[in-house]
C-alpha cells in the first residue's frame, strides 16, 4: 500500500474517532535516518500536551509535526535546520534540549558552580578544623 | 570574633533573602496559566502561503492580501466546541469597517466546514481552507480558536488564544486596532 | 452517614494534632510529666481518627455512593471492586487523605516503637510530628475535603476512574511511594527535636537511622514501581521521562540517600553533625517542595493533579512555615555544633563525605533542571528542560559515585593504610575492564558508555564480594563465616550490588533496545533479530466497563514457538476514552513488547503495531528492589534495638536537658540511670 494511502486512511480514521493513534509507520531508506527521526521526535515537545514529546503524543498537532520532521529528513535537511524550523514557529518551548545560548548559560553552568562552591566551603572547613595530631 | 559574626550575618541575610524571593516567586507562579504559549511571530511578517478558498472553488489566496488593511485572522474548525461559542461574536465585529475578517479553517473536512458556515453563518470576508494544517503550523497555531491581528504592512501584531468575547475584543483588540490606525 | 462521619473524624484528627503539637512540648519545657506522657495516647488517637476517616471514604467507593462528589468523579458502578478501593487515592483529595493517613501511620510506629527514648525527647519528636500533621489535616479539611456531597442532585452513575489508572500499578505505587515520601518526616522531627533540646550527637543519629533507612527503602521501591508502571502502561516503552513529577520524587530520594549515609558517619564517629542535621531538615523539605510542585499546578506534567490556586497557596504557606522554622532553628542552634576533622584523606569518613557531595550535586542537577523553566517564566520566557539536559548532566556524579563505591566500604574509619588495599583493587579493576570488554564483544556493538558503565558495575559488584570475603576471612567453615556478617553489612552489600544491577539495566536497555513500528495484516509477521512476531488475529469484545479490540500475537524465537501476547485497544464506555494496553513477555534478560496502534482498514484486520525488544530492562527494577530490600535488611540489625540512654557523649549545646540528674525517665514509664 502506498504511503499516501496509508496516511490518508490514518487521517480519515483520526476524524472518525474521539481519540487518535500514536503509532504511525514511517519508512526510511537507512537505519541512520530512522535513528535521526527517533532522536528528533524525542527531543521535540508537543506544544499543546501536558509535557510529552512528539514521539509519545496522541494529538493531531504532534502527528502533523512528526510528518514534517519525516519529510524534512527525507529531503536532506540537517537536525539543526529541523529544530530551527520548529523553534521559529513555536518558540524555545518546543525544544526539550535547552539551547546552549547566552540565555541558558546559567542553566548549564549552575550545577558545576554549585559543586565548586560546596567544595570551597568544605575545603575551608577542612583547613580550619584540623585537629592537632597526638603522637 | 567580629569577622565571624559579620560572616554569619552575611550568610543569614543571603539565606533569608533567597527564602523570601523563592516564596514570592512560587506565589506568583501559582496563578499563572501554564498552557499559554506566547506567539513567536509577533512583529514578524505573516508567513508566505498559497492556499485555496473554502467557499469559492478555484480561488487561492496569498499573504499579499493582508497588505493595505488591518486584518483579523480567526482560526476555527467544525471539531472545535469553543468555536461554536465564539462564532456569533464575529457577526458583530465584522461590522467594524476598519478591519477585514479572515477565517482560517484548520484541519477540517470540507463538508463539515461548509456545514458549519451554513448553519452558524458566514461573517468572514474570505476563508482559507487549511486542510492539512500546514498553514496553521506556519502561524504557530496549537489549537482552536485562535485569532491573529495583522497590520496593513502584513506584520503580525498580536495572537489571542481562546474565544474572543466582548471583553477580549474591547479590552485587547480595539485598543490595538486604534494604535495601528494611528500608525504605531 | 459515612461521609459525615468521615468528615467528623477529620475534624477530630485536627484537634488531636493540635493537642499533640502543644501539650507534650509544653510539658517538656515546664517539666509537667503528665503532659509529656500525653504524647503517646494523642498519637494513637490521631492515627485512629485518620484510619477511620479513610475507611469511611473507601466504604463510600465500595458501595457506589455517588452523592459524594469525589466518588462520583472518580468511580463507576461497573468499575471492578479492587479498583473501586484503589480509586480512593486516584485523584487529589483522596490521595492526600492516604498521604495523611500514612503520615499518621509513621507517627503511630514512632509512638509505639520509640518508647526506649527518654520521655522528653520522645514527647518532643511526637510533638513536632503533630505540628506537621496539623498542617496536613487542616489542608485536607479546608481545601481538599473528599467528603463533599453533590446533594441535592446526584448522578446516576459516576464518571469512572481514568482508564490509565485502572491497573494494578495504582493499587501499589502510591501507597508505597507515600510511605517513603512522608517517612522522611520522622528524621525531620528528630532533627527539629534535637535542635530544640540542644543535643545532637551520635546517640541521636543511632535513633534516627533505622527510621530514615526505612523511609528510604520505601521511597526507592515506590519510585521504581512508578517507573515500572509507566513502562507497561503508557505504551511507548520508556521507563523514565524526567517528567517534573518523577523528578519530584527523585530529588528527596537523592537527598535521603545522602542523609542515610551521613547518619552512618554521625552514628559511628560523632562527626558531620551539623551537616547531618541540615540534611535531615532538607530531605523532608524537598518532599514538601515536591508535593507542592505537583499539587499546585505550577508544573506541567502528565502526572499533575488538577490545579486549584487556593490549594497551591495553602501548601506554599505551610511549606514556608515548616522550612522557615527549620531554617531559623538551625541557624540559631546548630551553629554551636562543631566537628573537627578527625579523619585522614583515605578513610571511610572521607569517602562518605565525597559520596554526600556527589549525591547533593546530582540532587541539585535534577532540582535546578526542574525549576529552571519556572525561573525563565518569571522573566517572561517560555522554555523547556527535558530528558536531553538531565541525560547529559546526571551521569557525571553517577559515574564518580560508582568509582568511589568500590573503595569506600572497604576502608576503615578514621584512616586506612591504602597500600594494603591497592593490589587487590588493581586486580579487581583489571578483571572488571576485561569482563566488560568481553560482554560488549558478546553484545556485538561497541559503545564507550556501555563499556565503561559495565566495568563500573562489575567494579562495584566485585569489590562488594571482596569486602565480604575480607570480613569472613578468619572464620573457618560456612556457618562461622556467615555468623561474622551483621545484618547491617549484608544489607549494605545487597543494596550496593542492587545499584550496580540497576545501572547495568539502564545501560543495556538504553543502548541495545530495538523498536519497530510496522503495518501488519492478520497472518503477517515481523522479525527483530532472532524473534519473529506474528499477528494471528484481532477480535472485538466487551468486558467490564470497556469494549476492546484484542489482538493475538504468536512469538517465535529462532523459529520455535515461544509465547502468545494479547495487546489491546480499549474504548472505555463511561468516559469515552481510548487506551492502548500493551502486552509484554517479561524475561530476566529481555522484554518482548507489543502495542497496537490503529486499525488501518475497515475490516479490522490491518493494524499499525509497535514492537520492542528491550534487553535487561527488568534489571532496572530488580536492582531497585534489591536496594530497598538491602535497606530493610540493614534495619534489622540488632544494634538498633539496644536501649541507648546516654544523653551526651561529648559536646552539649545550650542546656535544656536534665544533665544534672542521674536518672532518665523513659517514654514507656521506666526510669534508667544515665
Amino acid at each position: 500500500m502506498s504511503r499516501q494511502l496509508l496516511l490518508l486512511s490514518s487521517i480519515l480514521f483520526i476524524f472518525s474517532f474521539p481519540c487518535f493513534a500514536t503509532i504511525d509507520v514511517y519508512e526510511f531508506e537507512t537505519p541512520e535516518l530512522e535513528e535521526r527521526f527517533k532522536l528528533l521526535t524525542h527531543e521535540l515537545r508537543c506544544p499543546k500536551c501536558q509535557n510529552q514529546n512528539l514521539a509519545g503524543s496522541n494529538s493531531t498537532l504532534s502527528l502533523d509535526l512528526k510528518m514534517i520532521v519525516y519529510e524534512k529528513i527525507i529531503a536532506g535537511e540537517t537536525d539543526q535546520q529541523i529544530l530551527d524550523f520548529m523553534k521559529k514557529r513555536y518558540g524555545e518551548f518546543i525544544l526539550f534540549k535547552p539551547e546552549m545560548s547566552q540565555n541558558n548559560v546559567f542553566l548549564w553552568v549552575a550545577p558545576f558552580i554549585f559543586v565548586l562552591v560546596f567544595l570551597v566551603f568544605f575545603l575551608r572547613w577542612y583547613m580550619t578544623h584540623r585537629e592537632v595530631d597526638n603522637d | 570574633m567580629s569577622e565571624n559574626s559579620s560572616k554569619t550575618i552575611i550568610v543569614r541575610t543571603f539565606v533569608l533573602s533567597t527564602f523570601v524571593l523563592a516564596f514570592i516567586w512560587f506565589y506568583w507562579l501559582i496563578g499563572q496559566d501554564k498552557t499559554e504559549l506566547p506567539s513567536e511571530l509577533i512583529d514578524s511578517p505573516a508567513p508566505k502561503f498559497e492556499v485555496a478558498d473554502l467557499l469559492i472553488d478555484g480561488v487561492t489566496h496569498t499573504q499579499e492580501e493582508f497588505k493595505g488593511k488591518i486584518t483579523l485572522v480567526n482560526i476555527w474548525a467544525s471539531w472545535c466546541p469553543s468555536c461554536y461559542v465564539e462564532h456569533p461574536f464575529w457577526k458583530e465585529y465584522s461590522k467594524n469597517d476598519d478591519i477585514v475578517l479572515v477565517g482560517l479553517n484548520y484541519r477540517d473536512e470540507k463538508s463539515k466546514a461548509l456545514k458549519f458556515i451554513r448553519e452558524q453563518g458566514n461573517y468572514y470576508d474570505w476563508t482559507l481552507f487549511d486542510q492539512n494544517g500546514r498553514l496553521g503550523i506556519e502561524f504557530g497555531v496549537y489549537g482552536a480558536p485562535e485569532t491573529f491581528l495583522i497590520d496593513p504592512k502584513g506584520m503580525i501584531r498580536y495572537r489571542h488564544v481562546g474565544v474572543v468575547d466582548h471583553k477580549v475584543y474591547q479590552e485587547i483588540f480595539l485598543p490595538l486596532i486604534e494604535k495601528i490606525k494611528r500608525g504605531l | 452517614m459515612h461521609a459525615e462521619f468521615g468528615n467528623y473524624l477529620l475534624v477530630l484528627a485536627l484537634f488531636m494534632s493540635i493537642a499533640l503539637s502543644i501539650f507534650p512540648l509544653v510539658g517538656t519545657f515546664t517539666n509537667k510529666m503528665p503532659l509529656v506522657y500525653a504524647a503517646k495516647p494523642l498519637s494513637i488517637l490521631l492515627f485512629t481518627s485518620m484510619l477511620g476517616s479513610f475507611i469511611c471514604l473507601a466504604y463510600a467507593f465500595v458501595i457506589d455512593d455517588f452523592t459524594i462528589t469525589y466518588v462520583a468523579q472518580h468511580s463507576n458502578s461497573l468499575l471492578p471492586s479492587r479498583f473501586k478501593v484503589a480509586a480512593v487515592w486516584g485523584a487529589h483529595e483522596g490521595s492526600f487523605l492516604l498521604w495523611t493517613l500514612i503520615f499518621t501511620g509513621w507517627l503511630l510506629a514512632l509512638a509505639l516503637i520509640g518508647k526506649n527514648l527518654p520521655a522528653k525527647s520522645y514527647a518532643r519528636v511526637l510533638s513536632v510530628m503533630g505540628m506537621i500533621g496539623c498542617g496536613f489535616v487542616s489542608f485536607l479539611l479546608f481545601t481538599s475535603n473528599p467528603f463533599e456531597r453533590t446533594l441535592p442532585f446526584f448522578p446516576i452513575d459516576g464518571s469512572d476512574l481514568n482508564p490509565l489508572l485502572q491497573d494494578f500499578g495504582l493499587i501499589i505505587h502510591p501507597p508505597i511511594l507515600y510511605m517513603g515520601y512522608v517517612g522522611f518526616a520522622v528524621s525531620f522531627a528528630f532533627a527539629i527535636s534535637a535542635l530544640i533540646e540542644g543535643e545532637w550527637n551520635a546517640t541521636w543519629a543511632r535513633w534516627a537511622r533505622p527510621w530514615t533507612t526505612a523511609a528510604w527503602s520505601f521511597l526507592t521501591v515506590g519510585v521504581a514501581l512508578g517507573s515500572w508502571w509507566a513502562y507497561y502502561e503508557l505504551g511507548w516503552g520508556g521507563w523514565w521521562f524526567w517528567d517534573p513529577s518523577e523528578n519530584a520524587s527523585l530529588i528527596p530520594w537523592l537527598s535521603g540517600t545522602a542523609l542515610m549515609h551521613s547518619l552512618a558517619v554521625t552514628d559511628k564517629r560523632n562527626s558531620f553533625k551539623g551537616w547531618t542535621l541540615a540534611l535531615s531538615l532538607s530531605t523532608f523539605s524537598l518532599s514538601l517542595l515536591g508535593t507542592f510542585l505537583i499539587r499546585s499546578g505550577v508544573l506541567t506534567s502528565v502526572h499533575a493533579f488538577t490545579n486549584d490556586p487556593e490549594r497551591g497557596r495553602y501548601i506554599l504557606i505551610f511549606m514556608a512555615m515548616v522550612v522557615g522554622s527549620a531554617l531559623l532553628l538551625f541557624s540559631f542552634r546548630a551553629s554551636k555544633v562543631k566537628t573537627n576533622v578527625n579523619f585522614s584523606l583515605i578513610s571511610k569518613d572521607m569517602f562518605l563525605l565525597a559520596n554526600n557531595i556527589l549525591l547533593i550535586f546530582a540532587c541539585f542537577i535534577v532540582l535546578f533542571g526542574t525549576l529552571y523553566p519556572l525561573i525563565a517564566d518569571a522573566f517572561g520566557r517560555k522554555m523547556s528542560v527535558g530528558a536531553p539536559y538531565f541525560n547529559l548532566l546526571f551521569p557525571i556524579p553517577t559515574v564518580l559515585i560508582f568509582m568511589l563505591l568500590g573503595v569506600g566500604p572497604l576502608l576503615n574509619w578514621k584512616q586506612h593504610d591504602f597500600s594494603k588495599l591497592i593490589t587487590a583493587l588493581a586486580k579487581i579493576a583489571i578483571i572488571s575492564l576485561i569482563a566488560s570488554l568481553a560482554a560488549v564483544w558478546f553484545l556485538q556493538s561497541f559503545y564507550w558508555w556501555v563499556f565503561c558503565g559495565l566495568a563500573l558495575a562489575l567494579w562495584v559488584g566485585l569489590t562488594s564480594f571482596y569486602h565480604l570475603t575480607k570480613i569472613t576471612q578468619h572464620a573457618q567453615g560456612l556457618k562461622n563465616k556467615l555468623s561474622k556478617l551483621t545484618a547491617a553489612t549484608i544489607g549494605m552489600v545487597f543494596a550496593h550490588v542492587g545499584v550496580a544491577v540497576l545501572f547495568v539495566g539502564v545501560l543495556l536497555t538504553s543502548y541495545y533496545s530495538v523498536e519497530k513500528d510496522v503495518r501488519l495484516a492478520s497472518g503477517e509477521s515481523q522479525s527483530i533479530g532472532s524473534y519473529r512476531f506474528e499477528m494471528v488475529k484481532v477480535e472485538d469484545l466487551l468486558i467490564d466497563n470497556y469494549q476492546t479490540s484484542k489482538a493475538t500475537f504468536n512469538i517465535y524465537k529462532d523459529d520455535s514457538f515461544l509465547t502468545t501476547l494479547h495487546p489491546e485497544k480499549r474504548f472505555y464506555l463511561a468516559g469515552k476514552q481510548i487506551m492502548t494496553e500493551a502486552d509484554i513477555d517479561a524475561g530476566l534478560f529481555r522484554d518482548l513488547y507489543v502495542a497496537l496502534g490503529e486499525s488501518l482498514d475497515q475490516s479490522g484486520n490491518v493494524w499499525s503495531v509497535r514492537l520492542y525488544v528491550k534487553p535487561f530492562i527488568r534489571w532496572i527494577w530488580l536492582g531497585a528492589l534489591m536496594m530497598g530490600l538491602g535497606g530493610i535488611i540493614a534495619l534489622a540489625d540488632k544494634r538498633y534495638r539496644k536501649v541507648q540512654v546516654k544523653n551526651s557523649e561529648s559536646e552539649s549545646i545550650a542546656n535544656q536537658s536534665n544533665s544534672d540528674e542521674l536518672d532518665v525517665d523513659l517514654a514507656d514509664g521506666n526510669t534508667v540511670k544515665s
